[in-house]
């Protein structure tokens, strides 16, 4: 049990939401722990000054035309993934498909290695617009988008770069 | 099959919660006749929900939150009602009930103020209903429409922030005067 824990179970102890049983464990545990039974009295203390201070001060009430829902938990600033390498593995395995459906729908009947051959190729010549020569050759332009990716170390993630198609 | 209203609730709901329903609405709209037509009403819609057979699990809480739905509606209509100047809890000093005793210079009750005043008002709302009508979380949820976890979760927050501000406030002091 963690401090804040033991706080929170002292709190409702001292506000009666606790069940007997539990309370009787508390209580326990109280006995053996000296600081956490100084935690305890602190915690009540605190309790009776706020008990005190809100039925000294109705101005504290909200009025009844006040809107009490608080704003959702997610409006706040985006939080960032505690597990990047998730997010990174998900990111890897949209771009493969996304790469073996834009390969067989372009590339048609070209074998393999002959799609990929252009693919090194293309990192020698750099534009964009010439990035996928094996949907370039075929004749008849594909209608889906077309994408380049690449790594982005700024963001950790992957980059998804459109490529224009003459 | 018993279809007739539970007098023996009704009258225990009414000798034990009138009062702390008094000064819920008290607290709200200030001291007057009105708050004791808006307890009469409160009790007037608890005996037509006890005569329509409904089951109450929490009667305590079922009737807080009659209580909280009619003051709305009161402060509502107070607010259309051009003639009457709409009373503002937070302008007013007299709200008709007997003040708490708080000692001139009691800082400490001060400092848990103007935490209490920092909170939002969802927090606010239940540290009153805690503190001066002593409903249970079970009771405040059911006021409310808000899970119990909601309820105890909001009051931990609030008694951590009181109890942060107070912490400083004496470690603070204990610096100016070692």
């Amino acid at each position: 049990m963690n401090a804040q824990e033991l706080q929170a179970l002292i709190v409702d102890w001292r506000m009666g939401e606790l069940r007997p049983e539990v309370e009787a464990l508390l209580e326990a545990y109280l006995a053996q722990n000296p600081s956490a039974k100084e935690e305890s009295k602190r915690i009540e203390e605190t309790l009776a000054v706020t008990k005190k201070a809100v039925q000294a001060h109705p101005e504290l009430v909200p009025s009844p035309g006040t809107e009490l829902k608080e704003a959702p938990k997610g409006a706040g600033p985006a939080r960032r993934s505690q597990l990047p390498w998730l997010k990174l593995a998900a990111a890897l395995a949209v771009a493969g498909g996304v790469g073996l459906f834009g390969y067989q729908l372009g590339a048609g009947n070209a074998s393999a290695s002959g799609a990929l051959a252009p693919t090194q190729m293309e990192k020698s010549r750099g534009p964009a617009s010439e990035v996928r020569p094996a949907l370039a050759v075929n004749a008849t332009p594909s209608p889906w988008a077309k994408y380049r990716i690449s790594g982005n170390n700024d963001r950790q993630g992957l980059l998804f770069t459109r490529v224009e198609s003459n | 099959m018993e279809s007739a209203p539970h007098p023996p609730l009704l009258e225990r709901l009414f000798s034990e919660s009138s009062g702390d329903l008094s000064r819920y609405f008290t607290r709200r709209h200030g001291a007057g006749e009105a708050v004791q037509d808006l307890v009469q009403e409160t009790f007037l819609q608890m005996a037509r929900s006890l005569e329509d057979g409904r089951k109450l699990e929490c009667a305590r809480g079922y009737l807080f939150g009659i209580a909280r739905r009619i003051s709305q509606a009161a402060w509502t209509q107070r607010q259309k009602d051009q003639n009457v100047v709409p009373f503002d809890p937070e302008a007013s000093n007299s709200h008709g009930e007997v003040a708490i005793a708080v000692m001139p210079g009691d800082d400490r009750v001060t400092e848990a103020r103007e935490t209490i005043a920092g909170l939002s008002p969802l927090q606010r709302e239940i540290l009153d209903l805690r503190f001066s009508q002593d409903l249970s979380y079970a009771e405040i949820a059911q006021v409310l429409g808000i899970p119990v976890g909601t309820v105890r979760s909001r009051i931990h927050h609030a008694v951590a922030e009181v109890r942060q501000r107070l912490s400083a406030d004496a470690s603070g002091s204990a610096h100016l005067n070692p």
